[in-house]
């Protein structure tokens, strides 16, 4: 079955893009068929990968009626394909959303993903409303990007609160987990920030918390997912395909797949 | 001057909204508003039980044993009584099949409920006494278990603390299954160990 995971937050500018492209990108690479999908009217997911931003997207294949995976595009990983928003005129944000819940239509996305992808990946606006809704009334998982900073914290539990109305609405989706992101043992704010976190959230935290490091700029400067950024890719990189892996196992992805066995490094 | 956590956040209140927010579907929609919201303190428990009104929910959608391996382990964060109890039967309602739950005592004094009519409190107390005698036989626990009571199956569990013992049961239109009664003492201990 065909895994669906949103990457959320009511605060902007905590890292759910940067995020959701290099979890899809370190998903990619353990083999699992991945399927990105930008459902931000502002096309971050375009906006950070060269080649991408002026694009159709999701939104052209609304407006025209077309299926909503017509716009998807193939990437240098043979298993990762995105799906960007596009450009959207900023007077149509709004028609934008209420088109896309008229037509169901991330909800589709998910349900049409099935034969072709192991995984599908939202990276989602900021806010609650729109289509964050649409993408958490769609999926399955929805993981909570927190800022390692007082107010992505304070305003956290916002998220759970609409995650816990949408489930007593009838809704499939369930939070899977919060990771920290940009922290820093240095900070003595982000370090308490990130205390607090792990005090409030204790188990649903992820062990894995996204550093901030001044890679994550180059890699936006580049438009390029981590991983990519150079031939030989940053150690920061590894930081998602830990994170991938504590998805996996919170999913229970590979419990009792009997070819996983361990691999004799010399024969 | 108070110390205050860079969130602002209180502790039980994200337990609480963890424990809505995660976890498998809630497979009755809007079921589970009617029956989350109502959650009573304990000392109304007794006095206004809600049971009657709330119709049998199929709390795990048909799924059966899937549904029921999938149950999350309950996590108790707070240390304050009432509020342990009031998770507990939240997170009894949530996840196994029934339509009612109620936290007792073994003196059978109803700690909390929800969803059992007054009858079925009353059978509490009668029903801990004479499994105590149950007990003294050699090689039977009778800890947990099932009775008919005509239209509805009561299930219980106990956990016993240096406090006394407690005493965690469900009313709904099916006995539960070995592996949730397991779940259910679990969870009942995780609750009973702080109090």
């Amino acid at each position: 079955m065909t895994l669906s995971i949103a990457f959320a937050s009511l605060k902007g500018g905590v890292g759910k893009t940067t995020t959701a492209l290099n979890c899809a990108f370190a998903f990619a690479r353990r083999s699992s068929r991945t399927l990105l999908v930008d459902s931000d009217p502002q096309g971050a997911i375009g906006l950070s990968l060269d080649g991408v931003a002026e694009r159709p997207g999701l939104a052209a294949s609304l407006a025209n009626g077309e299926s909503p995976l017509a716009a998807v595009i193939k990437t240098r990983l043979p298993e990762l394909h995105i799906l960007p928003m596009g450009p959207v005129p900023a007077l149509d944000v709004d028609a934008l959303s209420q088109t896309a819940r008229e037509n169901d239509v991330l909800r589709r996305i998910v349900d049409r993903s099935q034969q072709e992808y192991d995984v599908v990946i939202f990276d989602t606006p900021a806010g609650l409303g729109g289509m964050t809704r649409l993408a958490l009334e769609a999926v399955e998982s929805v993981i909570a990007v927190a800022q390692c900073e007082p107010l992505a914290l304070r305003a956290l539990p916002r998220l759970l609160e609409l995650l816990a109305h949408l489930r007593e609405s009838g809704s499939d989706c369930s939070l899977l987990g919060v990771v920290g992101n940009m922290s820093s043992f240095r900070d003595p704010v982000v370090l308490a920030s990130l205390e607090d976190l792990w005090g409030l959230y204790r188990d649903r935290v992820f062990d894995t918390a996204i550093p901030r490091d001044s890679t994550f700029l180059q890699a936006s400067r580049a438009g390029v997912p981590l991983g990519l950024l150079s031939r030989r890719p940053p150690g920061v990189a590894a930081v998602f395909d830990s994170l991938v892996g504590e998805i996996e196992g919170r999913l229970g992805v590979h419990e009792g797949a009997i070819d996983d066995a361990p691999i004799r490094l010399v024969d | 001057m108070t110390h205050r956590s860079v969130s602002w956040t209180d502790a039980e209140s994200v337990a609480q909204l963890l424990a809505r927010a995660t976890g498998p579907k809630r497979a009755a929609p809007g079921g589970a508003v009617a029956r989350l919201a109502p959650v009573m303190p304990a000392a109304a428990a007794v006095a206004k039980p809600r049971l009657a009104s709330v119709p049998p929910v199929a709390v795990a959608g048909g799924r059966g044993a899937e549904a029921t391996a999938a149950v999350p382990r309950l996590q108790q964060y707070s240390d304050n009584p009432s509020d342990r109890l009031d998770l507990l039967l939240a997170w009894t309602l949530d996840h196994q099949r029934c339509t009612g739950a109620f936290i007792a005592d073994d003196n059978g004094l109803t700690l909390a409920a929800h969803g059992i009519s007054e009858a079925h409190v009353s059978l509490v107390g009668p029903l801990l006494s004479a499994l105590l005698a149950v007990r003294s036989i050699p090689g039977v626990d009778a800890t947990a278990g099932a009775l008919w009571l005509g239209t509805n199956m009561m299930s219980w569990v106990e956990a016993r603390t240096h406090r006394g013992g407690f005493c965690l049961g469900t009313v709904g239109p099916e006995a539960l299954s070995t592996q949730a009664l397991e779940q259910l003492k679990d969870a009942l201990e995780t609750t009973v160990r702080g109090l």
